[in-house]
């Protein structure tokens, strides 16, 4: 067995344990969307690839658009859970659901409004935080240009994070 | 891998900022390790949405946008007036007085100063700025010191002098070291603006770090760009600035407290 073909069996092993955790994916789902995911993976069009490196950051990526597809599929065939109410905007599993299938440009302009809406109850040094992570600087870089411990950087951001978190509607937190 | 490790990674995984060397070592350590995975898959969605075309300038631009706007001083002179502010301040400040007298933060003596030198942020963006020499002139400014001040400072005092600029400028202040190295002192931190209107402006900056020892004169570079040349960060080309740039050294000759 190459290194390639070991990493591409541990990278299915991840994704079906992963996968089964996402909401709406039952065991064999997961295995389906990991076995399509594999398939692309194997491709010609990706043989080139062997690392480590390469293959799991495009292995999120496949199983994204993967995933993506086979719940809107599923979506078609399947009805609505019960009590659903279209109109409702109380949070619940079928909202999380409809999360998921959305593109990632549409997360990325929720991302961006909820970013619009939390960040002027942040504290200064979250937005200095997010700035010099938004302008490429890393944990080295940011711990220098704030003159913090690399660990204090990190410890900051997890609390920032958690801010953002107490600051959102209940449920709307991934 | 430790957890310190592991969060470190998956920052950088998520902004987009690691090296080929730590993208690996962060994809096999998630391939042995459930948890580890699940998060790199998080974070994945965050590196995916950053890496849109436009959103990473959109978020910074809110985040500057954001910023609180700078209050005036009597806006600061009211706050403290509010009913209920004084009272805890006066608290506060009892007990930092009592700290004080228990601990004799003066006897001390030099315990950290290594640490304060070593934490100190010395930049070669800095270093780049204070040997920039300009082909053209940029805005034009002029320096004055404030009335009660002299050209002879204590070691860890606040400095602040006069600028009068003719039109409107990128501003930083670079403070040469003894030693050839060099930190921007002005503005205060990365995230303000360094564009300042024309007209005057009272630029303060601590030059001389508490317990750093540094001996003779606190030499200082100031330095106007073109509006919106942020020469302090690494992706800013200096050979743009480079184009228009006016620059004034003042110096200030230190004696022990």
């Amino acid at each position: 067995m190459s290194n390639r073909d070991e990493v591409i069996g541990k990278l299915r092993t991840s994704l079906v344990r992963f996968l089964v955790t996402q909401p709406g994916m039952s065991r064999e789902d997961s295995e389906d969307v990991a076995q399509q995911t594999m398939v692309v993976l194997l491709s010609d069009r990706y043989r080139h690839l062997e690392e480590e490196a390469d293959l799991t950051p495009l292995s999120f990526e496949i199983v994204r658009r993967t995933r993506l597809d086979f719940l809107k599929r599923r979506k078609r065939y399947e009805p609505m859970p019960e009590g659903h109410d279209p109109v409702s905007h109380e949070p619940g599993v079928d909202r999380i659901l409809i999360e998921d299938y959305e593109d990632i440009e549409s997360k990325a302009r929720k991302w961006l409004d909820r970013l619009r809406n939390l960040l002027p109850g942040m504290s200064k040094r979250c937005r200095q935080l997010l700035e010099l992570r938004l302008k490429g600087f890393s944990t080295d870089d940011i711990a220098a240009a704030m003159s913090m411990t690399n660990n204090y950087v990190l410890v900051a951001e997890h609390r920032c994070r958690n801010t953002i978190r107490g600051m959102q509607p209940e449920g709307s937190v991934r | 891998m430790s957890p310190e490790r592991a969060q470190h990674l998956l920052q950088g995984y998520a902004y987009g900022t690691l090296t080929r060397a730590e993208l690996q070592e962060l994809s096999v350590a998630a391939l042995d390790d459930e948890d580890l995975f699940a998060q790199m898959a998080h974070a994945d969605e965050q590196r995916q949405i950053l890496a849109v075309p436009g959103v990473r300038e959109e978020a910074l631009r809110i985040v500057r946008q954001s910023a609180e706007p700078e209050l005036s001083w009597r806006d600061r002179l009211a706050a403290w007036f509010r009913p209920g502010t004084l009272l805890p301040a006066a608290a506060v400040a009892m007990v930092v007085m009592v700290l004080i007298v228990k601990y004799k933060p003066w006897d001390r003596g030099d315990k950290h100063s290594q640490t304060d030198v070593n934490n100190q942020l010395y930049q070669p963006e800095a270093r780049a700025v204070a040997d920039l020499q300009p082909a053209a002139a940029g805005p034009a400014f002029t320096i004055s010191s404030e009335p009660w001040m002299n050209s002879t400072v204590t070691e860890a005092t606040n400095i602040s002098f006069r600028v009068q600029l003719a039109a409107p400028a990128a501003l930083v202040v670079v403070q040469q070291m003894p030693d050839g190295r060099a930190r921007f002192v002005y503005p205060e931190s990365l995230t303000e603006p360094v564009d300042l209107t024309a007209g005057e402006h009272r630029i303060a900056l601590e030059a001389s770090p508490p317990g750093s020892g540094i001996a003779g004169n606190i030499r200082l570079v100031v330095a106007a760009f073109e509006p919106s040349t942020d020469v302090r960060l690494p992706d800013v080309s200096l050979d743009q600035a480079r184009g228009r740039m006016t620059r004034r050294e003042i110096s200030y000759a230190v004696r022990a407290p």
